[in-house]
């Protein structure tokens, strides 16, 4: 009998363990602790640092790199184990559904009242239980100094020219992925058409030989990225890790296609399980405190919802189209929006036959 | 061809190690593939066997995987969220990678789905080749299977619409966690399905463990005998043969297989082993190779081996000894044959050694006894050329001798004839009549002693030529006609016509023999008559049978055999009475057994004797045409009667033969028929003509010698006359003058009667006497001769009778052998080549008495045509004179008158 068959789940458990490990002494020492299940540098940490020193709660951030991990992290059964957790809005509902979520409100974090209306608006299901984050779009990024091509089309990257050969990096995220393919023919990335999603799946199993992975490594947007290193030479990307890649390398160039990206908010959420609620509404309130926003938002490179920290921000950042998307950029783009189960058992399907 | 020991040994060993051991390997051959068989057999049933079990064993681990997915966390969580939207959204993905970890796990999962109770596919990871026919599964076959399974467990071989597609289908039912926290409870909630479908083709991993070292083939089939699996990868997908695809269909009636080659895994599946004929006949083949080989290396170690042993101890040895036997043969030292042996070999060496021994002792001996020998041989040889020498020197001492005495007697008879030729009163007569006697009787004498002695020498040699025999016996009986009459004794010739040719012999020694027994026949005779008959013996071994009979004393039987030894005479009294050497007979005999014939006696005592001659000459009787003619002949002598009859009847007459006497005219008048002859004595003529008249023909007859003379003119008619003892040619001429009226003139036969001389001869004769009996001889007939002292002489007047004006030719010439000054050999090349100049050549006669058998040849050599022996006879002078100078030359000659 193989052992590995127990890896998997091995996995989650000993990542349980380990966290429940670190966890407990400092639940002992002040249990003033909390567990933070966010993107890596999406967060800054000196603006943790300042928290901590202001209110002596000391934040683990643990990172996810996609949100299929997160998703998995949490129904693994270690919802208990996290108190802060960072959830694409198109999520949201299903993690309310499931039953995860505290309430967020003005009540628990006043500094709700600085973040623009219009956010909580585009996902109702949201409301009461998260916290607009950050918004951008999912586009991709590539290296303009190696590639001397200006790239601007979905297509280039899901058909692309034979030097993307095994050069390219997408992700395994179904809903980024069908989204593309999706985008490149022109279809919604909301739609639920059979033929259209037949389609993606059929220009995704086309791209497959160009693709060198389908692990997204930018987020964490270190030299070790495979874009920053040279290897991929076009990937997909959240804009803004494409323009904290560009810290690294200055090649990097985002691109949101002409057919449109797919735009996207990243909500802050508080788990119910969670033992440290009142911790995890201190950090959002503090969060949100303009100028902390404006420094967060100036680390992690996206663009924030926190209208008040939107006046701090420098003009160029402000003006990074990268980051600030122009409004005809927004308008050719689409909102994510959460999907039927079939339909998303369906994308669930391409993804998983695509990325095998 | 020789053959060797070794090569015996080479030829009787390699069978004898062949045939066993080829039998052994035949044997051990069907042994080896039979035992092959088997085993093969039995590792292929247990190969079906483990495979199965393999099989079956693969499946049980697939199904407790399927338990341990079914029952792990991550699965159970997933299909404990009930609701879809967040099943989908927040569990599927991870549960995606769960299953295809699974997948890339076991590779052999292809497809791994999730079915939910109400047929609904809920998750499915798959091969993209692998299209996914349907996400309602509700209503198709598996689902209802899988609803229908008592168990939890579900396993089912699947045909896909494409038979090389046969698929492994496992089921497990998936239970959710039930909220409820309390452990003890398990309230499962059924939720679904795991079904993991397999394609069979991972079985081929499972056989090759298997199929390592393994003969035959292994098959995995389904239902169909459709080849899912096997140890040969070519044959997947294809059909089993129909005596296999039997054993699967008893298989899936559910009856046992009997030899144990097929086994049911799964309803739909089958591990089936085959062992085909041909895999046997390859091993087979490899089998008979290897043993082949190894017999054969076998055969030819155990043949090497056997055969150098076997030539070690055996033919080696022997070929020692043989050499070492070569050696003793050789006469070289003794060997050293020295042996530990206790074998055959041993004993034969030793042996050999004490052979070796003896014979060298023997050798030794025999050394000794060979210079003894030497020594004894060498007097002898001096003895015996000693005793040559003595012999040499009495032959030629009897050739001197013969020589020495002839001449002289050949004087003394001849001049005893001669004398006796001249008038002579009556005691003169007797005086020289006796000297003629005795000399002749001397003659007869030392001939019979030369002869003798020849013969003893073995050196008598018979001159063989041809002569008329009949007319020879005549010869010899006109010697005698004066002796017989003289006492008084008839003589009387009986030869068969037969004998009157010419035979092939030595004419000289018959001569003398027949002389010899006819003047025996007269000399024991005193009274009646002395017959010599001549007849042809015509039967298997024609012969000349010659019969001399006399009515003398006889001979007495008990001495009958000794007649013919040497020296030998009947009656010492007789010898002397009679005379003679006593060896007459016995050279009589060796002269006749030479001739080829064979001489025996008949007598008694008063009644006479009979010698028979017989010699093998053919003389077949002529034809003489029969007349009707009858004749009669009369006569006081019974064999005289029968000789006329003889010689009348071979010449065709009838005879009646009358006996003279008292009873004649009587006996005659008894005759039917009037003769057209009668042959009788003068005294009864006038009764024949009394009886018969003058119609017959009267031949009347007379001894030949009888002087008496006729009172009538008849009986002084010589044509009336036939002289006794009857001469053929006489009588022949008289019947054919009685045929014939004419009378030819019959040239006179007798001594008396010369002719009128024609011929010259040359007679070269140092000896005056001689030389004169010669010439008076030869002027008796009619020839006159010329006399030549010596060879010189001779030669220069034959010369001179060459020369063209000479008178003088001549017919025949006598040369003597011996003469001074040039010898007759020397004046006979001298005349021949004298004679060469003038084509001609004249007969040259040796006279001589010399009568060794080879001065014949040498004579002849010379160039001499004949050869006449001193002292010569009348008739043989006579016969030499009508062979060499024949009188038919009269005519030529008469014109020169010599």
């Amino acid at each position: 009998m193989r052992t590995r068959s127990l890896w998997p789940s091995l996995k989650g458990l000993l990542l349980s363990l380990m966290l429940a490990a670190v966890m407990l002494p400092r639940a002992e020492a002040a249990s003033r602790e909390l567990v933070f299940l966010n993107w890596p540098e999406y967060v800054s940490p000196a603006v943790l640092e300042d928290f901590e020193r202001s209110t002596g709660i000391h934040v683990q951030v643990v990172t996810f790199e996609d949100d299929g991990e997160r998703d998995k992290l949490l129904v693994a059964g270690n919802v208990s184990h996290y108190d802060l957790v960072c959830v694409n809005h198109s999520s949201v509902g299903a993690y309310v559904a499931s039953g995860w979520l505290a309430p967020v409100t003005v009540r628990e974090v006043p500094n709700l009242k600085a973040i623009d209306p219009k956010w909580f608006e585009r996902v109702p299901e949201s409301q009461g239980f998260a916290l607009p984050y950050f918004w951008g779009s999912t586009g991709f990024a590539y290296r303009r100094d190696l590639l001397n091509q200006d790239l601007d089309s979905w297509t280039q990257l899901l058909d692309p020219q034979e030097g993307l050969r095994g050069k390219i990096s997408m992700t395994k995220n179904p809903r980024d992925l069908v989204s593309a393919a999706l985008k490149a023919l022109r279809f919604s990335i909301n739609s639920t058409a059979e033929g259209e999603l037949a389609q993606a799946e059929a220009l995704l199993m086309k791209q497959r030989p160009f693709v060198k992975t389908y692990v997204y490594d930018l987020a964490a947007a270190r030299n070790s990225a495979a874009l920053a290193r040279g290897e991929i030479l076009a990937s997909m990307a959240f804009n803004g890790d494409a323009v904290q890649a560009q810290d690294v390398a200055p090649g990097v160039q985002f691109v949101l296609p002409k057919e449109g990206a797919s735009l996207w908010l990243d909500m802050l959420a508080v788990l119910s399980q969670s033992l440290h609620k009142a911790e995890a509404y201190a950090l959002l309130e503090y969060l949100n405190r303009p100028e902390v926003a404006a420094r967060n938002a100036e680390y992690v490179r996206f663009a924030t919802p926190n209208l008040d920290a939107r006046k701090r921000l420098p003009a160029e950042f402000l003006n990074n189209k990268a980051i600030n998307p122009s409004p005809a950029e927004v308008e050719r783009s689409e909102f994510e929006r959460e999907l039927p189960p079939r339909v998303q058992r369906r994308i669930n399907e391409i993804a998983a036959r695509v990325t095998r | 061809m020789r053959f060797g020991l070794s090569a015996k040994i080479v030829f009787v060993v390699v069978p004898l190690v062949f045939a066993p051991l080829a039998m052994l390997s035949w044997l051990s051959y069907q042994k080896l593939k039979a035992s092959e068989w088997t085993r093969a057999n039995d590792a292929l049933v247990v190969a079906v066997t483990t495979l199965r079990l393999n099989v079956r064993n693969s499946i049980e681990s697939s199904k407790r995987n399927l338990q341990f997915f079914a029952d792990s966390n991550t699965l159970r969580k997933y299909v404990s969220t009930e609701d879809e939207r967040l099943r989908f959204s927040l569990s599927q993905p991870a549960f995606i990678d769960f299953l295809q970890q699974i997948r890339r796990d076991y590779p052999s999962y292809e497809e791994i789905r999730l079915i939910l109770p109400d047929g609904f596919e809920d998750t499915r990871v798959a091969p993209s080749e692998m299209p996914n026919l349907t996400d309602d599964e509700s209503g198709t076959p598996l689902f209802e299977a899988l609803r229908k399974t008592a168990g939890d467990d579900y396993v089912e071989v699947i045909t896909q619409p494409d038979p090389a597609n046969i698929r492994l289908i496992q089921s497990r039912r998936v239970y959710a966690l039930d909220p409820l926290p309390d452990p003890r409870i398990q309230n499962l909630k059924f939720q679904g399905y795991l079904v993991v479908s397999q394609d069979l083709r991972f079985l081929q991993g499972l056989m090759l463990d298997l199929s390592r070292n393994l003969d035959g083939r292994l098959y995995v089939v389904d239902a169909d005998g459709c080849i899912v699996a096997a140890n040969d990868e070519a044959l997947i997908g294809q059909k089993v043969a129909a005596d296999i695809l039997k054993k699967v269909e008893l298989l899936s009636a559910g009856q046992p297989v009997p030899d144990g080659l097929a086994a049911t895994i799964l309803p739909n599946l089958y591990a089936v082993g085959d062992l085909p004929a041909s895999w046997l006949a390859v091993s087979a083949s490899r089998l008979a190779e290897s043993l082949f080989q190894t017999a054969a290396a076998a055969i030819v170690l155990a043949s090497l081996l056997l055969t150098l042993l076997l030539r070690k101890i055996v033919v080696a040895p022997i070929k020692s000894l043989t050499k070492v036997t070569e050696e003793i043969g050789a006469e070289r030292s003794m060997v050293d044959l020295k042996t530990a042996r206790s074998d055959e070999i041993g004993t034969l060496v030793r042996a050999l050694d004490g052979m070796q021994t003896t014979l060298h002792e023997r050798r030794r001996a025999l050394l000794e006894q060979n210079q003894t020998l030497e020594s004894r041989a060498h007097d002898l040889e001096v003895a015996n050329e000693a005793a040559q020498a003595a012999s040499k020197a009495k032959s030629a001492f009897m050739a001197t001798m013969s020589h020495e005495i002839r001449t002289p007697m050949n004087g003394v008879l001849g001049m005893a004839e001669l004398l006796l030729g001249t008038t002579l009163e009556t005691r003169q007569r007797r005086f020289a009549t006796n000297i003629l006697q005795s000399g002749r009787n001397l003659l007869a004498i030392i001939n019979d002693i030369l002869d003798f002695s020849k013969i003893e020498e073995g050196k008598l040699a018979l001159s063989m030529r041809p002569f008329k025999f009949g007319e020879l016996c005549e010869e010899v009986i006109e010697l005698f006609t004066g002796a017989a009459m003289g006492r008084g004794l008839g003589l009387i010739a009986d030869i068969d016509e037969a004998a009157f040719t010419t035979v092939y012999g030595d004419a000289d020694r018959l001569r003398q023999v027949l002389t010899n027994l006819l003047g025996n026949a007269l000399k024991f005779t005193d009274h009646g008559e002395v017959v010599l008959r001549v007849l042809s013996v015509r039967d298997a071994a024609p012969c000349l049978q010659i019969e001399i009979i006399d009515s003398g004393v006889g001979i007495p039987a008990d001495e009958l055999s000794r007649v013919f030894e040497p020296f030998y005479q009947v009656d010492g009294s007789a010898s002397r009475r009679h005379g003679g050497t006593g060896l007459g007979l016995s050279i009589v005999r060796q002269l006749v057994e030479a001739m080829g014939g064979r001489i025996t006696v008949q007598s008694a005592v008063g009644e006479g004797s009979c010698f028979a001659v017989n010699l093998p000459f053919d003389c077949p009787p002529s034809a003489s045409p029969a007349r009707e003619a009858l004749s009669v002949v009369a006569t006081g002598s019974a064999c005289q009667r029968l000789a006329l009859r003889r010689a009348l009847e071979g010449r065709g007459y009838r005879v009646e033969a009358v006996a003279a006497g008292d009873d004649f005219e009587a006996a005659l008048s008894l005759l039917k028929a009037t003769p057209q002859l009668v042959v009788l004595e003068r005294e009864m003529l006038e009764a024949a003509r009394r009886c018969f008249g003058h119609e017959p023909r009267y031949l009347l007859l007379k001894q030949r010698l009888d002087p008496s003379t006729t009172l009538n003119n008849f009986a002084s008619d010589p044509r009336n006359i036939l002289e006794l003892p009857i001469r053929h040619q006489e009588l022949v001429m008289v019947l054919s003058a009685f045929d014939s009226e004419a009378s030819k003139p019959k040239p006179a036969l007798e001594i008396s009667t010369p002719l009128p001389g024609a011929r010259r001869a040359l007679v070269a004769e140092d000896n005056p006497v001689n030389q004169l009996v010669l010439v008076e001889m030869l002027r008796l007939f009619g020839v006159s001769s010329s006399s030549a002292a010596t060879g010189a002489e001779a030669a220069a007047l034959f010369e001179q009778s060459l020369r063209p004006e000479s008178p003088l030719n001549f017919d025949v010439i006598f040369m003597d052998w011996h003469m001074p000054d040039m010898d007759g050999l020397k004046a006979t090349l001298v005349m021949r080549s004298l004679e060469q100049a003038h084509r001609k050549r004249t007969p040259i006669i040796a006279v001589t008495a010399s009568a060794m058998p080879g001065d014949r040849d040498a004579c002849l050599a010379a160039g001499m045509d004949d050869y006449l022996a001193k002292p010569c006879a009348l008739g043989e002078l006579e016969a030499l004179l009508d062979r060499w100078c024949p009188e038919s030359r009269r005519e030529d000659i008469d014109s020169t008158d010599l």
